[in-house]
C-alpha cells in the first residue's frame, strides 16, 4: 500500500511537472498543514514538565482524474521520518453508490470520518478523544484501515447515508479473516447526525497488533458504536457525543470488555472565537492483556481561535486521570496552520 | 398639517438615496449555470444544496459533477451571495470545502478574479455553478449560460 501511494504521488508530481499533463495540474490541488504545541505539566507528584512539541507537516493531494475518479493521498513527514496516513482511489458510480480503494479512515463513529488526526486546523481540539486517538497517542482504535469501502449519502428525505469497509483490521498477518465495518447514519437537519457503526475483527495467533503486541492465541473483537453530531455550516452551537463497547473473545482469557465515551460542545460567542469542552472516558477489564492499556479519564475547557481558515490558536486547561500517570492537570496552547 | 406633510415629503426625498447608497455597492447578484443544466431556476436552499453538494453531488438530468465557482478575492458579490444564501462566513465557507476536500477527496471551489473570468467557466463546464454582478448580465453574456435566480 505504502508503494501504491508513492506511486500515486510520483505520478502527481510528474504530471505536475511537465505540461503534456495539463490536465492533471488542472484537476490536482495541493495542500500543506502543519502544527506546533506547548505543553506545561504538573503530575501527581507535584512534578512540573514543560514541552514544546513540533507537529507533523501534513500534504494532502487530491485529484479528480475524471468525472468519477477522484485520488487522494496524505502523506506525513515527521521529525521521525515519512509516513502514508491515506492514499485512496474512489469511483463514484452515483451519489448513494461509491467505491473505495486504499488506506481509508475507518468508519466507526462521526468523529473519526469528520475530523483529521494530523490536520489540527481542523480539528475542534487540541487531541482527539482518547479512544480514537492515534496509537502513538495512546489510542484505542485501529482509526484507518487498508481495504475496499462501498457507501453513499443522502438516500431518501432523511438524508441517509451508509459505510460498509472490509480490510485488514487490526491483523497484519495474511492468516486472519478480513475484518468487516459498517457505519449507518441519518441528516435529518443540516448539519445534525445521527449513527451506529459496528467492526467485527477475526486475529488469528501471531498477529501483530498495532502496538507491537503478538496474540497468543485467536481472538474475536467485536465493537459496537453509537453517535451523534451536531457541527458545522455557520451555526453558533456544535456537539458531539459517541458511545462505544469493545468485545473481546480468547479461548483461555474468555471475555473482555472495554467501554468508553466522550462528549463534546463548543459555543461561537463572537466571529472567530469558540469555547468549548470535552469529557471523555474509558473503562478496560482487568483481564484484557494485548491492547496495553490503561483507564482514562479526561476533562478539558478550551478556547479556540480562528485567524481567518487557514490559521487557529487552541488554549486548553486538561484534568487527565490514568492508569499509568494518576493525575495529570496540563496546560496547551496549539497553533495550527494550512497553506 | 400641510407643514408637517412637507417635512415628511423632505425626509423622504434625502432619506431614500442615503438608504440606496448603503446598500452593497455590488448590487443584485445572479446565480448561474451552463446552457447544457436542464433546470431553469433555483430557489435560494436549492441553491445552497448544490452550492455546497450536501443533497447532490452530481447534476440530476446531466449526471456531472457539480462545480461550484467562486471569486478568488474578497468582494461584494462574494459578500452577497455568502450572506445571503449561504448563510456563512467566509472563513466558514472555506474550512467546509476544506474538510469536504479531506474527507472524501471532493473538489474545492474554482476561484476567479473576475465576473468575466466566471462567466468563460460555466460556459464552458457544464457541471458549474457560479454567481456574477447582474450588470455583468448583457444580452452576449445571456447567450453564454443560464440564469437561476437573481437576488
Amino acid at each position: 500500500m505504502k508503494k501504491l501511494g508513492v506511486l500515486s504521488i510520483y505520478l502527481i508530481l510528474v504530471g505536475w511537472k511537465y505540461s503534456a499533463a495539463q490536465g492533471v495540474l488542472d484537476n490536482t490541488q495541493v495542500r500543506f498543514f502543519a502544527n506546533t504545541d506547548y505543553f506545561l505539566e504538573k503530575d501527581s507528584a507535584n512534578k512540573t514538565t514543560s514541552t514544546f512539541n513540533l507537529g507533523k507537516l501534513e500534504m494532502l493531494l487530491t485529484s479528480q482524474i475524471s468525472d468519477k475518479i477522484s485520488l487522494l493521498a496524505e502523506p506525513i513527514f515527521s521529525e521521525t521520518g515519512f509516513s502514508l496516513a491515506r492514499v485512496m482511489i474512489t469511483y463514484a458510480v452515483k451519489d448513494n453508490l461509491k467505491l473505495s480503494a486504499g488506506k481509508l479512515y475507518t468508519p466507526i463513529g462521526l468523529w473519526n470520518t469528520t475530523f483529521y488526526h494530523n490536520v489540527k486546523l481542523l480539528t475542534p481540539t487540541i487531541n482527539q478523544p482518547a479512544i480514537i486517538s492515534e496509537p502513538d497517542e495512546s489510542g484505542v482504535l485501529d482509526n484507518k484501515d487498508t481495504g475496499l469501502q462501498l457507501s453513499g449519502e443522502n438516500i431518501s428525505k432523511a438524508r441517509i447515508g451508509y459505510k460498509f469497509l472490509v480490510g485488514n483490521g487490526y491483523s497484519t498477518t495474511k492468516t486472519s479473516d478480513i475484518t468487516t465495518t459498517y457505519n449507518v447514519f441519518v441528516e435529518p437537519i443540516d448539519n445534525f447526525k445521527i449513527g451506529v457503526s459496528g467492526r467485527l475483527d477475526n486475529l488469528s495467533a501471531g498477529s501483530l497488533t498495532p502496538r507491537g503486541d503478538f496474540l497468543t492465541e485467536n481472538t474475536m473483537l467485536n465493537l459496537m458504536n453509537a453517535s451523534i453530531m451536531y457541527y458545522g455550516g455557520g451555526n453558533k452551537f456544535e456537539f458531539a457525543s459517541e458511545f462505544y463497547k469493545i468485545s473481546t473473545k480468547q479461548t483461555t482469557a474468555g471475555t473482555g470488555n472495554i467501554s468508553a465515551y466522550f462528549i463534546y460542545a463548543g459555543y461561537k460567542i463572537a466571529k472567530n472565537l469558540t469555547p468549548y469542552v470535552l469529557y471523555n472516558k474509558l473503562n478496560y477489564d482487568s483481564n484484557i492483556s494485548w491492547f496495553n492499556i490503561n483507564n482514562y479519564t479526561g476533562s478539558t475547557i478550551g478556547v479556540r481561535y480562528n485567524f481567518g481558515a487557514l490559521s487557529v490558536l487552541k488554549l486548553e486547561a486538561q484534568f487527565l486521570d490514568a492508569d499509568q500517570f494518576k493525575k495529570l492537570n496540563r496546560f496547551g496552547l496549539q497553533w495550527a496552520i494550512g497553506f | 398639517m400641510k407643514i408637517i406633510l412637507n417635512i415628511a415629503c423632505l425626509v423622504l426625498v434625502f432619506t431614500v438615496p442615503v438608504f440606496s447608497l448603503m446598500q452593497p455597492q455590488g448590487g443584485e447578484i445572479a446565480v448561474i449555470v451552463n446552457k447544457g443544466n436542464p433546470i431553469t431556476s433555483l430557489s435560494v436552499s436549492e441553491i445552497k444544496l448544490y452550492y455546497l453538494r450536501k443533497l447532490k453531488k452530481r447534476w440530476p438530468g446531466i449526471n456531472k459533477n457539480i462545480r461550484p465557482v467562486d471569486r478568488k478575492n474578497k468582494c461584494s458579490e462574494q459578500d452577497s451571495f455568502y450572506s445571503q444564501i449561504l448563510g456563512m462566513s467566509s472563513t466558514e465557507v472555506e474550512t467546509y470545502f476544506m474538510n469536504k476536500q479531506l474527507q472524501n477527496a471532493e473538489r474545492p471551489q474554482d476561484k476567479f478574479s473576475s465576473d468575466s473570468e466566471v462567466i468563460n467557466f460555466v460556459g464552458q463546464e457544464p457541471g458549474a455553478i457560479g454567481f456574477i454582478n447582474v450588470r455583468s448580465l448583457t444580452a452576449e453574456v445571456k447567450e453564454k449560460i443560464k440564469v437561476v435566480n437573481i437576488l
